[in-house]
């Protein structure tokens, strides 16, 4: 045998593929040869990130900061039980070879971030938006109009949902909402029938497959509006904004994007706060007075509650992307404290019950030092 | 013959608008969007404040539209805002 471009295995395994009219060899072999990025890895990253790596896709990059929880699992079908408490990119990594071993994954257990912005380049073959947000969004649009490279979008509201391919020399996501959303409430009803992420994220599937193998596509420069109550579907043609910045080039004259007033959390368990303040992008805050500091602490950084009240959304000390966790004796200073900073515009929680919350635990465990 | 269009809310529109979709008669041709909007906006403040949003799009006969953009009957006009969720 000479060397072939699939295994045994894999041509085997790929078979349903491979005799598909329109697909073939020639489709399965552009799925092996392409490199996928994933950014978020909830609700509508879960079925992406399984039918993708099923289907052969034979390079990922997936991220995502946060690690499961229990409520996850009611939607976000690549995880288990077992998974909660760790990391959802590295969990996911581990799901994805699972089904299939005869690809690549790089994991990064982090937020997608303007540092990140290197590894999305000319040998990326798409990115998928399975975010929840649209800050992280604009981002992703951002990043691939100046890169060149075509980007997926979906998201989802209670039983509807919208998906778009967005694709060089055509209208970009800032084209077509050049302003996020004003109304903070829609946000904060946050709850969502668990299949409708399932949906929306085959349709992303479904669209990437097409355009990585070159097959149609139907989403391209078109938004798909979808609900799921009554099954409708519209698709609507997208336009190029002429004062948009992928025209222009001007990336000033756009305020930045204001994060969407998802219901932040207010406080976090004892459980949570260990988990948490281990992550790089993390930086806990002991809220409490000079001499409570230096009678006891659990590390981090001492700002007293006093002095952060005292902030404003202008100062840049803070960064948008952390999460700041703060803590003080029994809960109720860091409380004042999270809500001042999440009201600058800060990721913030408190650490519930406080110190002693936290020494009981420890004592309960026999952790005896941070 | 009448002037219909129809118009169809999408997502929070349809709930906070409480209607998914109904057919409006143009009072007078020619009648751009932004006047389909004015009259809307007069049936009180929710159309007010939903329509007039800056993140609020629209699209006539399935293609995206600007305010300049001239209705007439038997059109399909979308009103359909950005969704954030995942
Ligand atoms: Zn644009």
């Amino acid at each position: 045998m000479t060397e072939t471009i699939f295994t045994q295995q894999e041509w085997l395994r790929y078979s349903r593929h491979i005799q598909l009219p329109n697909f073939g060899a020639a489709g399965q072999t552009k799925l092996k040869q392409s490199h996928v990025v994933i950014v978020g890895m909830g609700g509508l990253g879960a079925p992406v990130a399984l039918y993708l790596a099923a289907a052969g896709v034979g390079k990922f990059t997936i991220f995502d900061g946060d690690t499961v929880d229990e409520t996850n699992l009611q939607r976000q079908v690549i995880f288990n039980q077992n998974d909660v408490g760790h990391a959802k990119a590295l969990q996911a990594k581990h799901h994805m070879l699972a089904l299939n071993p005869h690809i690549h994954i790089d994991a990064i257990p982090d937020f997608f971030q303007p540092k990140h912005e290197a590894l999305i380049d000319q040998n990326t073959s798409l990115v998928l938006d399975c975010t929840d947000n649209f800050n992280t969004r604009y981002l992703i649009n951002d990043v691939c109009v100046r890169q060149k490279v075509a980007w997926l979008y979906a998201s989802i509201h209670q039983y509807s949902g919208q998906c778009a391919l967005f694709t060089p020399g055509h209208a970009c996501f800032r084209c077509l909402f050049p302003a996020p959303p004003e109304s903070a409430p829609d946000c904060n009803t946050a709850g969502v029938i668990g299949v409708l992420p399932g949906l929306l994220g085959l349709f992303e599937a479904n669209e990437a497959i097409k355009y990585l193998s070159d097959l149609p596509l139907e989403l391209e420069n078109r938004l798909l509006l979808f609900d799921a109550l009554k099954l409708s579907v519209q698709k609507i043609q997208l336009a190029i904004d002429p004062q948009c910045f992928c025209q222009t080039g001007e990336k000033g004259k756009f305020s930045s994007p204001q994060m969407c007033a998802e219901v932040q959390q207010q406080s976090i368990s004892v459980l949570d706060f260990n988990l948490h303040r281990e992550r790089a992008n993390t930086t806990v805050i002991d809220v409490r007075t000079e001499a409570e500091r230096l009678g006891f602490n659990i590390g981090g950084q001492h700002i007293p509650l006093q002095e952060i009240l005292t902030l404003t959304d202008s100062n840049n000390h803070w960064e948008k992307n952390r999460q700041y966790i703060c803590y003080c004796q029994s809960g109720s200073r860091s409380e004042q404290a999270a809500q001042h900073l999440q009201a600058c515009g800060l990721q913030a929680v408190s650490l519930d019950g406080g110190l002693l919350a936290w020494l009981k635990h420890a004592s309960k465990t026999q952790m005896l030092h941070p | 013959m009448n002037n219909d269009i129809q118009i169809f809310y999408f997502a929070n529109l349809a709930d906070k608008l409480n209607c998914e979709n109904e057919f409006f008669p143009l009072d007078s041709t020619p009648t751009t969007l932004a006047q389909l909007k004015e009259q809307l906006s007069e049936r009180g403040t929710v159309w007010h404040e939903l329509l007039g949003e800056a993140s609020t799009r629209c699209a006539v006969n399935q293609a995206i539209a600007t305010e300049d953009a001239i209705l007439k009957r038997g059109d399909e006009v979308a009103f359909f805002p950005p969704v954030t969720g995942g």
